[in-house]
């Protein structure tokens, strides 16, 4: 008997249609997560948790403190889930907020000696399209959204991803990154300025690209 | 300030670049409630929000869910949940109350205990499961995280158009090794290392792409696993240059475009 044709290869796995229950969506985990409901907490963490682990080893660069970040965000979520409104975005925006928000107090927290070892991000991101920690042929609508922002962001010029990225991750003031990236300060400004209009125009066409092409 | 003014600060004070009297001056005109200015710090505010949503995610140590459980289970044990309060209160009908209620509770005590000590029992057991759930879930999680990254590697031997690169550890690094597999068909790259030891606070693995006119590409931060593996990707840059080489370096701060600062740990070159 040929086994191997009664199976899908992974490879086939990440074409086949979720066939088990229909999953909840985020909005509907943060509801359920409001009702204090345990196993909503978990599933969102499954579909999150490395997300908001990447951004807080990202801002403050200690594994273990971003374990702690990583901790108190999610239990601020259990304490505080109908905080979330929908109108004002996703829930993953809003993890990432509160995550990002929560990195750059404790980075600050840290004092100078942090400030003192930082290094410029690199290319925007890993970029690479299913590096999800979560099941690859579940969430691929994930996946795409996360594209979307990747080639975005990579399509900004070199020097304004850099100076957003440090102000963004690192809660730098302007004349930091400017010393940080040995240039001027008007010309730091201006990079930051045009870079997150750009990106906001990016974002926005890939959205208007998507709606046309579903 | 005029709406041109504010137009350019709008950006700073969503990047919270803002400061002092120009922070100050912006609050006061945004909170004229002029319906664009809002709009766009609105926009601006979601645009940097998605910024994370481009990072790979990394996934968490295996026991986190399992202290985040515990975490939860403490703060319900000290303040178990609130009961809606009554609107008012009525004097006497409270002082019955709590006549015939000391009057049950007097015959009640015994039974009460008892059953006490049995939801105890059961919670207790409750909590110890819900613990070894999580850390099952962590684990499968991490299980899903090995599948995923084994797949991406399998993905970019399938390519159509696979280019190989065998990184070899230089002679203060032997033991290191590294390859970068570039599907040229998707336009996606991504280098995998071993035995790459965790470097000390405040530096980083550096990912270069050596052109041949000899000019260094930082290409990024390698994530480590934890057990010695790293790995880096991103899309193929457009134009691409001649390449010649790849190497791995270790970095103190910033990756500089003049090249590597730190010690080389690993190269190899494009055939």
């Amino acid at each position: 008997m040929d086994y191997a044709a009664r199976f899908p290869t992974l490879w086939e796995l990440k074409a086949l249609p979720d066939s088990g229950p229909q999953k909840p969506t985020d909005i509907e985990l943060m509801s359920a997560i409001a009702r204090q409901d345990r196993s909503a907490l978990s599933e969102l963490w499954t579909r999150h948790g490395g997300l908001v682990f990447s951004l807080a080893l990202k801002v403050v660069q200690n594994r273990q403190t971003a374990e702690d970040l990583l901790i108190d965000v999610f239990f601020e979520l259990w304490q505080r889930a109908e905080r979330y409104d929908p109108a004002r975005g996703s829930p993953v925006t809003y993890i990432a907020t509160l995550a990002r928000s929560r990195a750059i107090d404790r980075r600050r927290g840290m004092g100078n000696k942090l400030t003192q070892s930082l290094d410029v991000t690199g290319p925007a991101a890993d970029l690479t399209s299913d590096n999800s920690k979560t099941s690859p042929y579940v969430h691929v609508a994930q996946d795409e959204e996360a594209m979307r922002v990747r080639r975005a962001v990579e399509s900004l010029q070199v020097e304004q991803r850099q100076a957003i990225e440090l102000a963004y991750y690192r809660g730098m003031s302007h004349s930091e990154i400017a010393a940080s990236l040995q240039k001027p300060l008007g010309t730091v400004k201006t990079h930051i300025r045009q870079g997150c209009i750009r990106l906001r125009q990016l974002l926005r066409n890939s959205h208007l690209s998507d709606d046309k092409a579903g | 300030m005029n709406e041109q003014e504010a137009e350019e600060l709008i950006v700073d004070y969503a990047a919270d670049l803002l400061e002092g009297d120009q922070k100050r001056a912006l609050e006061r005109y945004l909170a004229q409630g002029e319906p664009e200015p809002n709009q766009t710090l609105e926009e601006m505010r979601s645009t940097l929000a998605q910024l994370p949503l481009a990072l790979t995610p990394v996934a968490p140590p295996p026991d986190a869910f399992v202290k985040l459980s515990a975490r939860i289970d403490a703060l319900n044990m000290v303040s178990p949940q609130r009961q809606p309060s009554p609107n008012h209160w009525i004097f006497p009908a409270v002082c019955s109350g709590l006549l015939a209620a000391s009057v049950a509770v007097v015959f009640m005590m015994g039974k009460v205990e008892a059953e006490r000590s049995k939801a105890e029992v059961i919670a207790s057991e409750l909590a110890h499961t819900r613990t070894q759930v999580a850390g099952l879930q962590n684990q499968t999680a991490s299980l899903q995280n090995l599948l995923t990254q084994s797949q991406q590697q399998v993905n970019l031997l399938h390519s159509r158009q696979l280019v190989q690169v065998e990184l070899k550890g230089t002679k203060d690094e032997p033991n290191l090794a590294g390859r970068l597999l570039v599907d040229m068909d998707k336009k996606v790259w991504r280098f995998f290392g071993t035995n790459l030891a965790t470097p000390a606070t405040g530096k980083h693995y550096e990912f270069w792409l050596i052109t041949k006119d000899k000019k260094a590409i930082p290409m990024g931060e390698v994530t480590l696993d934890g057990t010695g593996w790293g790995s880096v990707g991103n899309i193929v840059p457009n134009p691409l240059p001649g390449l010649a080489a790849a190497a791995l370096s270790i970095e103190t701060g910033a990756a500089l475009a003049s090249g590597p600062q730190g010690p080389v740990l690993m190269i190899g070159s494009f055939h």
